[in-house]
């Protein structure tokens, strides 16, 4: 059964140019979907609305079968999405651990450990760690904050290429082995390789490959 | 982690910016608390020059009606002229004491110059001193034993005597006198070591061969035997005419000694009363009480209140208080704008740090409350901390500015025509040859201690403001739509 479902959803900032429209979509747990599509052509702006930052024009988001409305969106965001992002957003006076503990539901060092991170990373100024394992604690977070949808942003486009791939792996474990709901909205054919389902944005619509 | 030990590892990690702010609000929360430091140990010294030269109001005879003075022929030399209308007396000040209420005390006093002998009729030896008298003294001194006579004062109550009341006498040894004593004097205990006096031994006082010549009397017959029952010193410096009236060479005695000491003064009555009242703030209202008695004939009696010399010691006093009102008004304006532009800075800096917290569904009150946390965290040390700092800058200012006004005032000559010269020094006493002393310096020295209610002020108003600063700095935070935050995070 979808977790969250996209039902005829039509969006635009101006009201004059549609983002989205006629958009339909279906996310399930333990699966891994890929976002594509041109830079400018609505990504983001679908993650956000997954993500219960705003509010489609028309049409229903659907969480767990129950449509989101506009009272719901702060408890959405706090209880069942995660979000990870291109450029990590760690807060850099504390440390993964700490990060991991902001929110976290579940004890910060075990998910460190499954992400990759050693105990002496997991207490270090975040600062002085690679971009990779930044965005392992990135993800950490994400996990630890039991949240069944996790929506990352370009999570690889500011790493390299053997990293890019290490963190690739994480998210698709992430839904395999952890069961979680993962969307990426990626530029990377190497991401989308790996992803159970492709999606492609095209004139506001989506389409699966 | 609760917004307690995110404020926490954020002002314990982020230490530069920690102590940026702490010196700030350091900085601030001592001018302010030496300020109010300042202020009221201003208004203590007013208060306590209030109570030492304030508060007094003094009745003379008035002179002005010409057909109340007769003449009286005196010896062979000339005449001396004599009131006839009611004189000061004690039972005029027990009866205002009766019918006035908020009086402590008065005094009575008339001055005369004495010589005075040890019991074997031996002439005192006088203490010397520094005198201005233009060569006066050594002129007078071919006036037979006018150069041994010492200045005598008569009073009912040696406790408020003026010099006494002012600080600038302390009895040191035994107690003061009234006019319910019989035949007792107080002399300075200087005086008494020069002569190897104390407590309980005799002197005799008696009038100037030259004076007795003058108006016919009999020297021998001038004689008053009297009991040393009091010592005193001086605490401040005095200078009079002659070496011989000096301070340290005076007597404190009653009006009785003196009559017998000096016959014709008795037909005259006191010099002057000096009440003191317990508020000086009631001084004016008890003033007219006074006047309005029916027993009071004005054409007897002049009652005024002179404020001259607590008035010249307050207005530097006065001045202090208002600069350091307008000082502490402006540091706390200006510390508010910086701490306001600097906190909001700082909110504003931390905008994605806001955006992180609240993608993690944290609540804005819950973001805002942590800087807000951190900030009061910091001022609670920086403000414990300016209670030491305020009291060495409150001191060292303190002493400064009152310096500098004091000095201004002198330079300006405000006090003119208060009875202080421009050198400090004071005239107490009206007498043309009494005593005329230095200002002590205590009436102005300022105490300076921090206040308690200071610090809670301090405590109260800075975190005000940093609670308000906070709160307008993060407004654009509690404001930013989630849709604005991801945009800012991406
Ligand atoms: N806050 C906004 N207000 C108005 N237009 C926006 C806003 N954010 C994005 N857009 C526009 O919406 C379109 C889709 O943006 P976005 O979803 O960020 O694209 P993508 O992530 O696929 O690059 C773009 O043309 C962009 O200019
Ligand atoms: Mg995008």
């Amino acid at each position: 059964m979808a977790v969250m479902e996209l039902r005829d959803v039509r969006y635009s900032y101006d009201g004059k140019r549609n983002i989205l429209k006629n958009a339909d979509a279906e996310f399930e747990e333990g699966k891994m979907y890929a976002v594509v599509g041109p830079s400018g052509c609505g990504k983001t702006t679908l993650l956000s609305l997954l993500g219960g930052l705003d509010f489609p024009v028309e049409g229903r988001i659907l969480y767990g079968g129950k449509e989101l409305n506009c009272d719901g969106l702060a408890e959405h965001r706090r209880e069942h999405v995660a979000f990870v992002f291109q450029n990590f957003n760690l807060i850099d006076y504390l440390t993964p651990k700490e990060n991991v503990s902001l929110t976290s539901k579940l004890p910060p060092l075990p998910v460190l450990e499954r992400v990759g991170l050693t105990g002496e990373e997991c207490g270090r100024c975040v600062q002085k760690l690679s971009g990779g394992q930044q965005q392992r604690v990135a993800i950490a977070r994400a996990l630890a904050s039991d949240a069944r949808v996790i929506l990352a942003d370009e999570p690889t486009g500011s790493l390299d290429e053997e990293t890019a791939g290490e963190i690739t792996m994480i998210l698709k474990e992430c839904a395999h082995k952890m069961n979680k709901c993962v969307v990426v909205v990626t530029h990377s054919g190497e991401l989308a390789k790996q992803a159970d389902v492709v999606l492609r944005l095209k004139k506001g619509e989506i389409w699966k490959d | 982690m609760s917004l307690f030990q995110r404020a926490f590892l954020y002002v314990t990690r982020k230490r530069a910016k920690t102590a940026v702010l702490f010196l700030l609000l350091t900085v601030i929360a001592t001018l302010v608390l030496s300020g109010i430091a300042i202020k009221s140990a201003v208004r203590t010294a007013q208060l306590n020059v209030r109570q030492a030269l304030g508060g007094i109001f003094t009745m003379r005879q008035n002179t002005s009606d010409s057909s109340k003075w007769k003449s009286q022929k005196v010896g062979d030399f000339g005449y001396q002229s004599f009131y006839t209308g009611e004189q000061l007396s004690v039972k005029l000040a027990e009866m205002i004491m009766d019918k006035v209420d908020g009086i402590r005390g008065y005094n009575a006093g008339a001055t005369s110059y004495v010589v005075a002998t040890n019991a074997e009729g031996k002439v005192l030896a006088l203490l010397e001193s520094e005198t201005d008298d233009g060569g006066l003294g050594g002129l007078l001194g071919s006036y037979g034993d006018f150069a041994s006579t010492v200045t005598a004062f008569a009073d009912t109550n040696t406790e408020f005597d003026s010099y006494f009341t002012g600080g600038y006498l302390e009895l040191v040894e035994g107690r003061h006198i009234t006019y319910q004593d019989t035949d007792k004097v107080m002399l300075s205990k200087e005086l008494a070591e020069l002569n190897g006096l104390k407590l309980g031994d005799k002197l005799i006082l008696r009038m100037s061969e030259f004076k007795a010549s003058m108006t016919g009397k009999d020297v021998g017959k001038t004689r008053v035997e009297v009991e040393v029952v009091g010592l005193f010193h001086a605490t401040a410096k005095s200078s009079t005419m002659l070496s011989n009236w000096s301070m340290d060479n005076a007597l404190y005695t009653t009006m009785d000694v003196v009559g017998r000491v000096r016959p014709e003064v008795l037909q005259e009555g006191y010099e002057k009363i000096n009440f003191y009242v317990n508020d000086p703030a009631k001084l004016p209202e008890i003033v007219n009480k006074v006047n309005s008695l029916p027993d009071i004939d004005p054409t007897d009696f002049v009652v005024d209140a002179d404020t001259g010399d607590a008035d010249a010691v307050m207005k530097p006093l006065a001045n202090v208080d208002r600069l350091v009102s307008i000082l502490v008004l402006l540091v706390i304006v200006v510390g508010a704008a910086v701490l306001y532009l600097v906190l909001a800075g700082r909110v504003r800096e931390r905008a994605n740090e806001s955006g992180i917290l609240l993608s993690l569904g944290m609540s804005r009150k819950n973001i805002v409350c942590q800087y807000l946390a951190e900030a009061v965290f910091i001022a609670v040390f920086a403000f414990a901390f300016s209670v030491f700092t305020s009291g060495i800058v409150a001191r060292t200012a303190g002493a400064r500015l009152l310096d500098y006004t004091a000095a201004k005032e002198a330079q300006e000559g405000g006090a003119e025509g208060l009875g202080t010269s421009v050198d400090g020094s004071t005239i107490v006493d009206s007498g043309d040859f009494a005593p005329v002393f230095e200002r002590k310096e205590t009436l102005t020295e300022i105490e300076v201690d921090i206040p308690v209610s200071g610090i809670w002020l301090l405590y109260g108003a800075g975190i005000g403001i940093i609670f308000l600063s906070v709160l307008a700095a993060g407004l654009p935070v509690l404001r930013m739509k989630p849709r604005e935050i991801f945009a800012r995070m991406n």
